[in-house]
């Protein structure tokens, strides 16, 4: 059993380095020798993953004396498999897609490395082994996205994203230092037990030591699953290779949901920290799918899409349903990099339908369909929000009893549909076909959508978190007020038709009187969607901003 | 802790105003070679002194003047584009981390090893520079860059010291700086805030030196001959062994 | 202020001019061939391809190391190497005691490097000294000289920002740039974002500056661009009061704008074709011009000049003065910031600059120039040995005066900018004597038997292969003619519903072809209970069940291991859950007035007989006739009341005239509507003497006139291929980047038609009964042959097909087994079957870059006879025009095929050439980074311009060129004058022979001669290889 957890871990690092010496002379078979190796690991993590199918119990092994321990459990096994499987794809696809690429045994020695660090990170069982893989994927996916070395600008987003990621590692490294310091062990299990045994033990500066950790580790996985306020960088990592954007999206950015599984131990001894999770997650997904809206190019629509999926996943885990966030962050990332191992067709649907209306002619002669009347936007809002709340209570009928009580269920369900909706957005453009159709087809396809989210986040839960008690434990950690939680509700129903009107406004632009004070109103909201929040120039401004000081410091104390 | 023997002490584990006598020496001396043995050699006198002097607590304002020193010399490295000074700048930033842990009392012979794990990095460096010296005429970043195509094993070389020098994981760097923020957190956590900030800045810095050195398109370099196979083999066995010797680093693992 | 209006339209005509050199850019829906430097083809090739490489900043030529392994590869005649340098060499006299060939010839073919480097501060003394190995003293540049070259470098060629950025080290070019992409995107946007830019019917200026003034407060601190952009001005008096402000003089405008489009020369391309097509839907409806591509550009200049370079001089007058004043610092300067700073000193010149005392400035000048001046002279000799030890001239070198290595410099320098012409010449004359030695001028007599199928297939390179194997495999005859048939089409596709141009881009079509399904949904009826209709609405529709597998398989990653581990399996299964397309008709008959009359009303019926069943559930056997013919009466206002329809439901007044009333708005049943759909139905198909024309005018072109087989093929060409932004670019470059199929089927559907038959007979061309044209389609990706409209073919032919078919799938099987080795990653010989399910894997392989090598390696362009290239392997590097002089005594038709598909094949050609030699800036760069942008272009990376011509896999293999970078070698099977009064009389072609664009060679099978136009004179060359002594007579028909 140790050697199968810890193969699945140096497979790749082997042919990493396999690669690197001889791939010179192999020229193309490195790639044969890479793709392999990763089909090897994915077949590994097969095994252990069906190993904790089967219930066998926990364990961990540790290489070094103090760190180095590789733990066998459920998550670890189930994300192993995951991103061993997406890894495998990318490397097929890149076998030929990167072939003309200079640097090509490079680049698959970054993908063996980056599978690698991964997996070792999935399955790190002491923070040390945890802060180390954690702070190199940073690393190797700054050298991934600046594999076009002639490229400065490359390297220049790339850095945005090594920046954002170091900051991330910052509030880890000293919440990794409090629970050393409160319990003088690196081992995650025995800290998670001690944890267990009396929370309330150690404090720090006066707060109960889990709220500060918990706090921390939040930070670290805002900084990695690119939530409001620290995303800049997702939307621009479009200069890297288009694998390289398959495999960040499906497998790296969702770090940061499967850092607040790992330490679902502590997060469930806090109070408020998951509400504030869940805060920032909503705002993120609002925004992050706003902005998507506004994208003029594929890429930079699905980086933006992608923040909002992170959004939700952070939200899932900010009302407790932790399990869900990783089946969530898994069909995410197999949507997600379809859409960009894909993304060069949009010429090809571009060419069937390049937006230009019918011609009266055509629809009169050949179609004989009447004028195509205009839809009443404000019927068609409505049914795309009262049917997905139907199915939602109708899904629940299929599902246990006890389950609805949480509250947090009912806000996922009813976020379950956004998924939904950004499905369809995502797949089908909403005005080509007739009305009663697409109505129809949102209707079949999101009742798929719901009653899967529903029937498979119920098994997640039993695999990852078998014992009951520890998951009302969660729900409990991240129960609000009933008040608050309606209000919630509200809030995010009125955005959802809010973005209805928006579309309304953006399709008729007419220039009638009314129109013109609200198209002012509307263009200055369209200003500062189209500027990103200014957040990119902001930041840029405070880059720029530093380096002046530095340099201007340079010049002043040139002695010292 | 007398505070003569505290200057003393802190002109090798560079203070803020002291590190002027180390900055200036660096300077001036100009082959690589003995440059490198300076940086090796440099923190052991320090931490030589430190041990012959009477044990005393390190004052808590030196910690803190050593830290904000660090941090200092971190933030006027990212403007830097010369290679050499970069060196000393972050040679006077890693060793001033020190401090926090000699007011710990950690072990004198771990100090001795995290400062061997902070020097060597930076004395392959200088190797380095002096390697571009040699073909470009001097290590400069953003003047030609483009490396990668042209001389593959340069570039890498020089990318994996760099990284080295910046405390990427596994390298013996990494886990000082971790052993010094959680020896500094209990008592003092902003300080410990101001450590990540110092290697925060330490990566920005190293990454703007790197886009300099080796990216670019290269039809602008003119043909030099590339890294023979023995020298990048010197570079990456030394940090193979760093990375051994890392892993089984006391202190942070004990 | 507001302008006059001589002022605006100055300015309007100043950016007209500007844009003249910008080369169009197309969308890529249908990506369009074209020369990147079309404006400067009024020069000849050596000096527009200098103010191009100057302009766009680019590489016009391979570099030498591209040519040295041409030359190993035996791709350069090393004799026209030598020649070209005895011409160079021949108005220069010679150096003392050095043998100038000699070293030139080593120069190109041993030395990798230029041989002449740097700005030239070192004169020629310092170099003599240098090479003696003595120190280099001597008086510094004096003041003048520096603020000269300082202002020529920095002022008369470059805008503001420019020359800000290379004194400064701002970087406000770059972000200037990333401002105005973005404004682009926002406008240029075709569907791609949901919430698109408010307000763009208003012009792309007026919306931009209503986005730009909200978010001028926030934006950028210092960017006060709302006071640049007061509210009642146009673009162009922003623009005259931007230039005014910069200081610019008014002479210089033009220049300084053509600098700022060819910045953005993409988005300056696609905004300057944009503007001129009229037929564009998104031009129409959001218009824009260069002016206010002008006007947003300058304006965001000024504001981010004024934002970042707060303390130095940010206009054309401050620079003057800082030049003229601080011209030690300046020169520094540029030297730090433009990366020419000496190494060594680059640390304490960044230093010294920084700290800015001028004492300390001026010292590190002097001691700067003195080691700059050094190392030049170094650096200079060094080179000069270098090239000395490769021509063994050490010695001669080193007793050289100062004088005379002066002059030898001179002469290097001069040389080493014209080398690129001679190695290109060198490699065409290599072409030029593969072809002549492959080519038979000598027709054979044609033996007058029945050949089982003829083909006319497009004049597209990759066609060659295909029809050599054709003939190869039984008795057929093939000829070239351009991809459309000579029938431009403007095609309304079944389920698309707007206008396509089937055509080259040069011409408009006026002829409108409509597709109609043969089965018209007569299943529409029989769906009988209510479950039924919602079922089969479902399906009916495009999507259908096709959408339950999607939302499922997104989410569980059927398509991403799918696609990738089985892309051919996977697809097909795909592909078969998508709607079939059901088999079509084309309407291409003109309709008479009263014709078009009944279609219309037979139209309304069944919308009316639609409208009943919809309105009030009626079945079809409830519906009589003459209820819907009343119904039409009262909609189109003839009759008053609808007593029979009020009986058979008895309805009452209010509810008839309200359903009449819908039926005129709703159902578009009124005399308005009427009206108009009769004038777009007279646009649409062709009139009989139309075809006749078409279809004589193609048969004519190819000489194929007489002895029609049985079978006669017309194959258009498409590819398929997935996940490839440049689709467009593998289809037929003369269909406008769209498949050829439809013009097939229309030139078909044409020349099948028995009246068109009888005219033609009545003109001399005898079609015998029993010829059927067949529509076909070449698949160049998979090189399958697949034949259309095969529900029309009569009897009689239906006992052949098997023949034929096993003939087509014999050619394309060979053809794929030739070509496939070009596209593995290692050469290895293939079986037929095993290229197949290769060409078959990468058309469906979503991660294939190169799914076909397409056009590249094209390099002839042979207008003449089959016989002429049937037995010469071209390996598919040539345009193939079937041309027979003997039946064009007026040249008309030569003249028809040097207007169109001549001028195609050389865009076609320039393409290839200019994206080969600098794929970074006239190509666009690898695929693997490319990022598809308003459903119409491609960016590489998060943003840049919008890149234009092909990308490094169509026509780079691993590094190195595949496409040979020559020009397009003209050949004309004719009398010499025949083919050159023709030439003489099409000016386009006329030009681009004179001025070296295209190479040109007239072959005369009478005389047995080929003569060769090189810089402006005929040279007339025996044929090599067999000379024949009777030139073959045929029989001139009637």
């Amino acid at each position: 059993m140790k050697a199968l957890v810890v193969a699945v871990a140096a497979v790749p690092f082997a042919s990493a380095l396999l690669v690197q010496l001889f791939g010179a002379r192999l020229r193309r078979g490195a790639a044969r020798v890479s793709v392999g190796a990763v089909a090897l690991t994915f077949v590994l993590a097969a095994a252990t993953l069906a190993l904790a199918l089967d219930g066998h119990a926990p364990a961990q092994f540790a290489l070094a004396r103090q760190w180095g321990i590789l733990l066998f459990d459920p998550l670890s096994t189930l994300m192993a498999v995951v991103i061993s499987g997406i890894s495998l794809v990318v490397h097929v696809y890149s076998v030929r897609y990167m072939a003309e690429e200079p640097g090509y045994a490079r680049f698959f020695v970054l993908l063996d490395l980056m599978t690698g660090t991964l997996l070792v990170m999935v399955a790190a069982g002491d923070l040390i082994t945890l802060l180390a893989a954690w702070h190199l994927i940073g690393v190797l996916l700054y050298f991934l996205l600046g594999h076009d070395a002639r490229s400065r600008a490359a390297h220049r987003y790339a850095s945005w994203t090594l920046i954002t990621y170091r900051l991330g590692d910052l509030p880890l490294v000293l919440a990794a230092g409090l629970l050393y310091h409160a319990y003088g062990t690196w081992s995650l299990p025995k800290i998670f037990a001690a944890i267990g045994t009396d929370p309330r033990a150690h404090a720090v500066l006066g707060v109960p030591l889990p709220e500060v950790v918990a706090a921390l580790v939040a930070l670290a996985a805002f900084a990695r699953s690119a939530q409001f306020l620290l995303h800049t960088w997702l939307p621009y990592t479009m200069s890297g290779p288009t694998p390289v954007s398959a495999l960040m999206h499906a497998g790296i950015v969702n770090a940061g949901g499967f850092l607040i599984n790992r330490f679902a131990p502590v997060f469930v001894h806090t109070a408020d920290v998951l509400p504030g999770v869940f805060i920032v997650g909503l705002i993120t997904a609002l925004i992050g799918s706003s902005l998507m809206l506004t994208q003029n190019d594929i890429k930079k629509s699905l980086g933006y899409s992608t923040m909002g999926q992170m959004g939700f996943m952070i939200m899932e885990c900010g009302v407790g349903a932790f399990a869900l966030a990783i089946f969530h962050l898994i069909s995410h990332g197999l949507f997600k990099g379809t859409l960009f191992l894909g993304a060069g067709g949009v010429i090809h649907s571009a060419r069937e339908d390049d937006g230009v209306p019918k011609d009266d002619l055509y629809t009169f002669v050949v179609e004989k369909r009447p004028a195509n009347q205009r839809r009443p936007w404000i019927l068609m809002a409505a049914i795309t929000l009262a049917v997905p709340v139907v199915i939602l209570m109708a899904a629940h009928f299929l599902v246990s009893q006890d389950y609805f009580q949480e509250q947090g269920a009912i806000v996922l369900l009813f976020f379950g549909w956004i998924t939904g909706a950004q499905l369809i957005f995502a797949t089908y453009r909403m005005r080509a076909q007739n009305f009663w159709r697409l109505v129809v087809l949102s209707v079949f396809s999101f009742a798929i959508v719901i009653v899967g989210y529903t029937l498979i986040s119920h098994a997640f839960d039993l695999f990852l978190y078998p014992d009951a008690s520890f998951r009302r434990g969660l729900f409990a950690a991240a129960d609000i007020g009933a008040v608050r939680f309606d209000a919630l509700v509200g809030l995010v129903t009125v955005s959802i038709v809010a973005g209805w009107v928006f579309t309304y406004y953006s399709e008729q632009g007419r220039g009638r009187r009314r129109e013109v004070r609200a198209g002012r109103w509307w263009s200055t909201l369209y200003a500062l969607g189209s500027r990103e929040f200014f957040l990119t120039d902001l930041y840029t401004r405070l880059a720029r901003a530093l380096e002046a000081a530095a340099t201007r410091l340079n010049v002043w104390l040139r002695w010292v | 802790m007398g505070t003569p023997g505290l200057w003393s002490v802190a002109i090798f584990l560079p203070l803020f105003p002291l590190s002027v006598i180390f900055n200036a020496l660096f300077a001036r001396v100009g082959n690589a070679p003995m440059r490198a043995i300076i940086l090796l050699a440099w923190p052991q006198v320090g931490l030589v002194l430190f041990g012959i002097l009477p044990p005393g607590r390190v004052a808590g304002g030196v910690v803190a003047l050593a830290v904000l020193g660090s941090l200092l010399y971190a933030f006027r490295a990212i403007a830097l584009r010369d290679v050499d000074r970069w060196t000393g700048y972050i040679a006077t930033s890693a060793w001033a981390l020190l401090w926090p842990a000699l007011a710990h009392h950690a072990a004198i012979d771990t100090l001795r090893l995290y400062a061997l794990g902070f020097s060597v990095p930076l004395a392959l460096l200088v190797l380095v520079a002096d390697a571009l010296k040699r073909r470009f005429g001097a290590a400069y970043a953003g003047l030609y860059g483009g490396t990668v195509r042209m001389l593959p094993r340069l570039a890498g070389a020089t990318a994996l010291v760099v990284l080295a020098a910046v405390a990427v994981p596994l390298f013996p760097g990494f886990f000082a700086l971790v052993a010094v923020m959680v020896t500094t957190i209990p008592e003092q956590p902003w300080l410990a805030v101001c450590v990540g900030l110092t290697w925060l800045l330490w990566t920005w810095g190293g990454i703007r030196l790197l886009q300099g050195l080796i990216v670019g398109p290269g039809e602008a370099v003119a043909p030099v001959a590339d890294l023979s196979r023995v020298e990048f083999g010197f570079y990456v066995l030394t940090l193979a062994l760093l990375i051994a010797g890392a892993l089984r680093l006391p202190g942070v693992t004990a | 202020m507001s302008l006059r209006l001589g002022q605006t339209l100055k300015i309007r005509a100043m950016a007209y001019v500007a844009g003249e050199p910008i080369p169009f850019f197309w969308p890529m829906r249908s990506f369009i061939h074209h020369n990147p430097l079309h404006g400067l083809e009024h020069h000849p090739f050596p000096e527009a391809v200098a103010r191009g490489e100057r302009l766009f900043q680019a590489r016009g030529f391979l570099p030498r190391s591209g040519y040295q392994r041409y030359l190993r590869l035996g791709k350069v005649d090393r004799a026209a190497l030598g020649a070209g340098v005895e011409a160079f060499l021949a108005q220069r006299e010679a150096v003392a005691g050095i043998d100038l060939p000699k070293w030139i010839l080593a120069l190109m073919t041993r030395m990798d490097r230029p041989v002449v480097a740097g700005s030239g501060l070192a004169r020629e003394a310092d170099v003599v000294v240098a090479l003696r190995g003595g120190p280099i003293r001597g008086t510094v540049p004096g003041a003048d000289h520096v603020r000269a070259r300082l202002r020529e470098e920095l002022l008369d060629s470059r805008p503001v920002y420019e020359a800000v950025d290379l004194l400064f080290g701002t970087g406000v070019g770059a972000e200037l740039d990333e401002l105005v992409i973005k404004s682009c995107l926002d406008f240029f946007d075709e569907g791609q974002s949901v919430w698109s830019m408010p307000g763009r019917e208003r012009g792309f200026f007026a919306a931009w500056r209503e986005i730009a003034r909200r978010s001028g407060r926030l934006y950028l601190r210092g960017l006060h661009i709302g006071r640049i952009l007061r509210d009642e001005e146009g673009p162009e008096a922003v623009i005259v009061r931007v230039m005014e402000t910069l200081g610019v003089g008014e002479g210089r405008w033009t220049t300084y704008f053509t600098r700022e489009l060819a910045r953005l020369h993409g988005w300056a391309g696609f905004i300057r074709w944009r503007s001129g097509a009229r037929h564009y839907y998104w031009a129409q409806r959001y218009p824009a011009d260069l002016v206010d591509f002008l006007a947003v550009r300058l304006a965001l200049g000024l504001a981010l000049l004024g934002e970042r370079a707060r303390t130095g001089p940010t206009t054309e007058p401050e620079l003057e003065r800082f030049i003229e004043d601080r011209w030690r610092e300046a020169y520094l300067r540029h030297e730090l910031f433009s990366g020419a700073v000496l190494p060594a000193m680059a640390a304490r010149v960044e230093r010294t600059l920084a700290a800015g005392r001028p004492a300390r400035i001026e010292r590190l000048y002097e001691e700067y120039v003195a080691a700059k001046r050094a190392e030049e002279a170094r650096d200079q000799a060094e080179r000069l040995q270098v090239l000395a030890a490769m021509s063994d001239g050490q010695e001669a070198l080193s007793r050289l005066s100062a004088e005379d290595l002066g002059r030898l410099v001179g002469i290097l320098r001069d040389f080493e900018r014209g080398e690129g012409m001679i190695w290109l010449n060198a490699m065409e004359n290599r072409a030029v004597e593969r072809l002549l030695g492959g080519i038979r001028p000598g027709a054979p007599p044609a033996d007058g038997k029945r050949p089982f199928a003829q083909a006319l297939f497009c004049i597209d390179t990759r066609s060659e292969r295909i029809r050599r194997h054709l003939e190869g495999v039984g008795d057929y005859e093939t000829y070239g003619i351009a991809g459309f048939f000579g029938v431009p089409v403007s095609f309304m596709e079944l389920g698309k519903g707007s206008e396509v141009h089937l055509c080259p881009v040069l011409l408009t079509p006026k002829n409108l072809v409509m597709e109609i399904a043969v089965a018209q949904g007569n299943d529409d009826v029989t769906a009988l209970t209510v479950l039924e209709k919602a079922f089969h609405e479902l399906k009916e529709s495009v999507l259908s069940p096709f959408v339950t597998v999607e939302a499922i398989g997104l989410l569980f990653g059927f398509d991403m291991v799918g696609k990738t581990l089985l892309p051919e399996r996977y697809n097909r299964w795909r592909k078969r859950l998508h709607q079939r397309k059901p088999r079509t008709h084309l309407l291409l008959d003109k309709l008479s007035r009263e014709q078009a009359d009944s279609v219309i009303r037979a139209v309304q019926r069944a919308v009316i007989a639609k409208a009943i069943a919809q309105e009030f559930g009626l079945e079809a056997e409830q519906i009589h006739d003459a209820v819907v013919r009343e119904l039409r009466e009262v909609a189109m206002g003839h009759a008053q009341g609808a007593p029979k329809l009020a009986a058979m439901l008895g309805l009452d007044a209010t509810s008839e005239q309200a359903f009449i009333g819908r039926l005129r708005t709703v159902y578009r049943i009124n005399p308005s509507v009427v009206r108009l759909q009769m004038e777009r139905l007279g646009r649409l198909g062709f009139s009989l003497d139309e075809q006749v024309v078409f279809v004589a005018q193609a048969l004519k072109a190819i000489g194929l006139t007489e002895n029609f087989s049985r079978f006669v093929l017309l194959v258009g060409h498409g590819s398929t291929s997935e996940n490839n932004p440049y689709e467009s670019a593998l289809d037929c470059g003369a269909c406008g980047g769209n498949q050829g199929l439809v013009n097939a089927r229309v030139l078909a559907q044409m020349a099948n038609k028995p009246a068109v038959r009888r005219r033609l007979r009545e003109q001399g061309i005898d079609i015998p009964e029993d010829t059927w044209f067949f529509p076909a389609l070449h698949d160049t990706t998979t090189d399958e042959l697949r034949l259309f409209d095969l529900d029309r073919v009569p009897a009689s032919h239906v006992v052949y097909m098997d023949r034929l078919r096993k003939g087509l799938l014999a050619a394309s099987r060979l053809c794929t087994q030739e070509r496939m080795p070009t596209l593995l990653p290692s050469p290895a010989s293939l079986s037929p079957a095993a290229a197949s399910r290769y060409a078959a894997r990468n058309a469906l392989d979503w991660s294939q870059v190169r799914p076909e090598w397409g056009l590249a390696g094209n390099a002839y362009f042979i207008i003449g006879r089959r016989a002429l290239t049937q037995s010469f392997a071209l390996e598919g590097r040539a345009f193939l025009h079937s041309y027979d002089y003997r039946i064009d005594p007026k040249r008309r038709l030569l003249e028809t095929i040097l207007t169109g598909p001549l001028v195609v094949g050389q865009w076609i050609n320039m393409e290839h050439y200019f994206s080969t030699v600098d794929n970074e800036r006239f190509g666009s760069g690898s695929k693997a980074y490319h990022n598809v942008a308003g459903r119409f272009g491609v960016m590489t990376g998060n943003l840049s311009d919008l890149r234009t011509g092909l990308p490094a896999q169509t026509v780079l293999d691993r590094g190195f060129p595949y496409h040979e970078p020559l020009r397009l070698i003209t050949v004309i099977e004719a009398p010499f004058d025949h083919a050159w009064r023709a030439v003489e009389e099409v000016s386009v072609v006329k030009y681009l022979v004179r001025n070296g664009w295209i190479r040109l060679l007239i072959v005369d099978p009478e005389r047995h001669c080929v003569d060769v136009y090189e810089d402006a004179a005929w040279s007339r060359r025996p044929f090599p290889g067999t000379v024949q002594s009777q030139p073959a007579e045929e029989s001139v028909p009637s």
